[in-house]
């Protein structure tokens, strides 16, 4: 194969970075943020409070609660937060669902407590940090009816407040989503419109997949006739919302898919997808004219046995998209994982330590304020309700060290 | 690079993933999608600075609904102002707030996005940045520290006479090696 000189640079410069980057510390730095209760299970961010540092909401499986941990400002300090009741929470998430200015928490539950709640933050920021402020209220139509596993807040149907888009498994396992009503806070007025029957929900992401202007469903589904990645597409009318959308396969429909995620590649204006699958790989979802092509990456043998999550950013800011994976199964085995890419192909390289055995989904997010993507994630120690895991865990980025003012 | 497909921003550097995420919390791209809403200015470009706002310019040809369709969502945000004036010779309305002390300013024009001045300075800048060097983005996020505005930033930098923003189309119609031959000329090609 001819490389051009220019082409030929680029690459060996690219070797050359990484190999620099590799050289630098792995694994990275583990910090807490908490491990006081069980089972942490799966961590999501947002600008929850008024200073603009980005806080971090987690449900704890095994303990039945949820905690929104409010940025301390030097991640390495206590992070305060704010706890509400949630028995046998699978999901957790906040989205300001009244339109008061203050973030509600909601929670998702399977297990022997199915069910939906609100948490409703009070509307005073002196009070937002108080846990009794906060009133818990299960929505009536989701108690029971199926075990909930994920959710994202959107506005589906133009009409009054955020509603929720929700996924479950087991009996009864449904993707669809939550209408609010005019006043959201009559929780008994919220109904559920299934969009598509389900298996096992572990994603739901929003995006326009089919450049239409209206935002579509991405989900990974992971066990039943229906599992694979598919997307849902938005139906553009009013009328044809409460009816059951049509379903796109993308693939994966004979595997296990886990956690996905996005990207897009710089002369494209589609989509990409990334998706871990149970065993064995990781796959590149890429849109093509005649549907989706498909890359599978193998998971690095040092890692955990089993697939969970795939995050995907530019981790060591040399211009081409990184991965960064999470594992089950990762007892002596690392449970968080860097790939990047180069001349040979990906290159694997530990941001964990041994420590750890079920890691749930990692998200990229420059938590220390230093201008580079640290890694954020839990672990619950293969939901033991009686040893905690790692908890509620961040991995610095050791590319910059040098904090913002 | 397709500046109308978001996830651009979930994959970009620390502060436009940021972006992206409060985007998403404020849903503004879903409440404003009959507008042909467009991110641009400095921030998915990779040179804005800490003062740095988000603008977003939508079609809108109806400004007074769309001035009470912003009001519903994000009036009652701190610093919320709205006001009207002629840019390009057509109406405009100007919204802007502070979200999580992240000034938002939403522009609305009666022109398809894509014909609006920002939405095409931003292609042109995206062009340049593509073909300068570090150092061309390193001068140009130190003039905008000096206070210096984007376009006349550009504009100095590449040797260019003055009123920056009409000039700055000129470039509209530069080919990827006249764009090439301008930067060489100025030390600035990759």
């Amino acid at each position: 194969m001819f490389i051009s000189p220019r082409v030929g640079s680029i690459l060996g410069l690219s070797l050359f970075l990484n190999t620099a980057y590799a050289q630098m510390m792995f694994p990275w730095t583990r910090h807490t943020v908490d491990n006081t209760s069980f089972g942490a299970d799966g961590t999501k961010t947002y600008f929850a409070n008024q200073d603009s540092l980005p806080d971090i909401i987690s449900g704890w499986e095994q303990g039945g609660i949820t905690r929104l941990y409010f940025h301390p400002g030097d991640p390495n300090q206590k992070w305060p937060y704010v706890e509400v009741p949630s028995l046998a929470v699978e999901d957790a998430l906040l989205a300001d669902l009244d339109e008061d200015g203050f973030p509600d928490i909601i929670t998702l539950s399977e297990g022997q407590h199915r069910r939906v709640t609100i948490h409703w933050a009070p509307n005073d920021w002196q009070q937002y940090q108080q846990s009794p402020a906060w009133q818990s209220v299960d929505i009536p139509c989701t108690i029971n009816s199926t075990q909930w596993m994920f959710g994202v807040a959107h506005q589906v149907d133009d009409k009054y407040g955020l509603d929720l888009i929700v996924g479950s498994k087991g009996q009864g396992g449904t993707l669809g989503w939550l209408e609010a009503p005019a006043n959201p806070r009559e929780v008994d007025q919220w109904q559920f419109h299934e969009i598509f029957p389900a298996g096992w929900i572990m994603s739901i992401e929003m995006v326009d997949v089919n450049r239409d202007g209206y935002s579509d469903i991405l989900i990974s589904d992971r066990k039943g006739d229906n599992r694979g990645v598919r997307w849902l597409e938005h139906p553009t009318k009013q009328d044809k919302l409460r009816a059951q959308w049509d379903n796109h396969i993308i693939g994966l429909t004979q595997d296990e898919p886990m956690f996905l995620t996005m990207a897009t590649a710089s002369d494209s204006s589609l989509t990409d997808i990334y998706a871990s699958n149970l065993s064995d790989h990781m796959v590149h979802f890429i849109p093509t004219f005649n549907g989706w092509a498909q890359d599978n990456i193998t998971f690095p043998s040092e890692a955990g046995t089993r697939g969970k999550s795939i995050a995907v950013g530019d981790v060591n800011q040399d211009g081409s998209i990184d991965l960064v994976t999470t594992y089950e199964g990762a007892d002596q085995k690392y449970g968080v994982m860097l790939s990047l890419v180069g001349d040979s192909g990906w290159q694997h390289y530990p941001i964990s330590d041994t420590l750890g055995r079920k890691f749930d989904f990692a998200k990229l997010i420059d938590l220390d304020q230093d201008g580079d993507l640290d890694v954020l994630t839990s672990e619950e120690n293969n939901n033991s309700a009686t040893q905690g895991g790692l908890g509620v865990i961040w991995y610095e980025n050791p590319l910059k060290q040098e904090k913002h003012p | 690079m397709d500046f109308t497909n978001l996830v651009y921003l979930k994959v970009g550097n620390v502060r436009q993933q940021a972006t992206y995420q409060l985007l998403d919390e404020l849903q503004l791209f879903t409440h404003l999608a009959d507008y042909q809403p467009i991110l641009t200015g400095t921030v998915p470009l990779g040179i804005d600075i800490d003062s740095s706002d988000l603008d977003i310019c939508c079609e809108v040809y109806k400004l007074e609904q769309f001035a009470q369709r912003v009001q519903k969502y994000y009036g009652h945000f701190e610093e919320f102002t709205c006001w009207s004036s002629t840019h390009q010779s057509v109406s405009t309305i100007t919204i802007s707030f502070q979200y999580q002390h992240w000034p938002i300013e939403i522009f609305g024009q009666g022109l398809p996005t894509q014909q609006q001045y920002a939405y095409r300075h931003m292609l042109i800048e995206y062009r340049v940045l593509d073909l300068a060097n570090a150092r061309f983005k390193d001068k140009i996020i130190e003039l905008k520290q000096d206070g210096v505005k984007t376009e006349p930033a550009f504009s100095q930098l590449l040797g260019l006479p003055d009123d920056s923003y009409e000039v700055l189309l000129n470039l509209e119609y530069f080919s990827e090696e006249q764009l090439h031959q301008l930067l060489d000329t100025k030390g600035y090609l990759k």
